[in-house]
């Protein structure tokens, strides 16, 4: 007898549970929110996807304006090859990229302005060249993956017959593999 | 002239190729070796001194002589035919000239007055110098007597650019 109260027991919740209406399904729109209704809510409530953080030393970020990686470019004075000090912090980046990325190579291009001996530019071009790939090595960048050429007044950006111009040309140019 | 080792350095090789010899040791920019007409000595432009000069060695070795002094751009050393002076591009208040030193009295003349001329060549007698320079945008070829009198264009007929010329031997 009392097994059968049991199984009725046992039966009649089950039916209950099976009787139960399905709970109504809640979409974004019926969340509600913890806002007092008298507060003007500006921003729309959206579903936020969180963003990669940006690594400014990442291979993608090699082009990307936000990376000092992104500078390509030592410009130099007037018949010089010294690397001046404002450049001294893109080529801290340059050079610490390359020594934490040994596959990544580098091609440094020196170039100079049109003025004077061709044959002169090309070998102060390739000074230039040679002072950016010691500057990259002295600050941890390994020799092998680099090469330094020169471009002598060959390849001038601009052409124009002014300083703003010729200044512009006296550079020495950071290609990575794959640009070059 | 080789970029060997990092930097251009001025190297004696033989006409076979052999005997490859550093001649001049610098860490600086050394380049435009001449022979002078005797062969006994290399004229070079160099910036060892701080400033892009032009110097005299001995094709056996030594110590380099300075041979420009005046002004701080002086390059393209072309030596005359008899080996008594030099002709050579100098830069004067930003301007690019063609100059003569008598190799002597190391007395200067300036020959030419226009902006932009390079590469100096003497003609084989020794009395026009022929040099590449720029009128309008476009490079042309002129030539100037020794003694800076006479002056003329060569190549206004070209439409292309012309660049680096050197008088061909006078073969008969």
């Amino acid at each position: 007898m009392r097994n059968i109260y049991l199984i009725s027991a046992i039966t009649v919740l089950l039916a209950a549970c099976g009787s139960q209406p399905p709970a109504p399904e809640q979409t974004p729109a019926e969340v509600k929110t913890s806002t007092p209704t008298d507060v003007v809510v500006t921003k729309p409530v959206v579903n936020v996807v969180p963003q990669p953080t940006f690594d400014a030393m990442s291979v993608a970020a090699l082009k990307d304006p936000r990376s000092p990686l992104s500078k390509r470019m030592v410009y130099f004075d007037l018949d010089s090859y010294v690397v001046k000090d404002e450049f001294q912090s893109t080529l801290a980046a340059h050079s610490k990229f390359l020594a934490a990325n040994a596959k990544m190579k580098m091609l440094i291009q020196g170039n100079s302005d049109e003025r004077g001996s061709r044959e002169y530019n090309l070998a102060l071009a390739q000074k230039r060249a040679d002072a950016v790939k010691k500057s990259l090595a002295l600050m941890g960048a390994k020799e092998d993956q680099m090469e330094a050429v020169s471009l002598g007044e060959e390849k001038p950006v601009c052409t124009d017959q002014n300083e703003e111009c010729w200044s512009k040309n006296r550079r020495g140019e950071m290609l990575y593999n794959g640009e070059y | 002239m080789l970029t060997k080792d990092g930097g251009s350095q001025i190297f004696l090789v033989g006409a076979d190729g052999s005997g490859l010899r550093r001649l001049a040791t610098s860490a600086s920019i050394d380049t435009e070796p001449r022979f002078s007409p005797d062969g006994g000595s290399i004229y070079f432009s160099s910036d060892r001194g701080g400033s892009p000069q032009i110097y005299r060695i001995s094709v056996t070795g030594g110590q380099a002589e300075r041979i420009t002094f005046e002004g701080s751009y002086n390059v393209s050393p072309r030596l005359s035919p008899d080996g008594k002076s030099m002709a050579y591009i100098t830069r004067v208040g930003g301007l690019f000239h063609v100059a003569l030193m008598d190799l002597a009295s190391k007395q200067v003349t300036i020959l030419t007055d226009s902006a932009k001329d390079e590469s100096p060549s003497f003609a084989p007698n020794g009395r026009m110098i022929v040099y590449a320079t720029e009128v309008n945008g476009k490079g042309v070829l002129a030539a100037v007597s020794v003694d800076g009198r006479v002056k003329q264009r060569l190549s206004s007929a070209l439409a292309a650019d012309v660049r680096e010329p050197a008088w061909a031997p006078f073969n008969r």
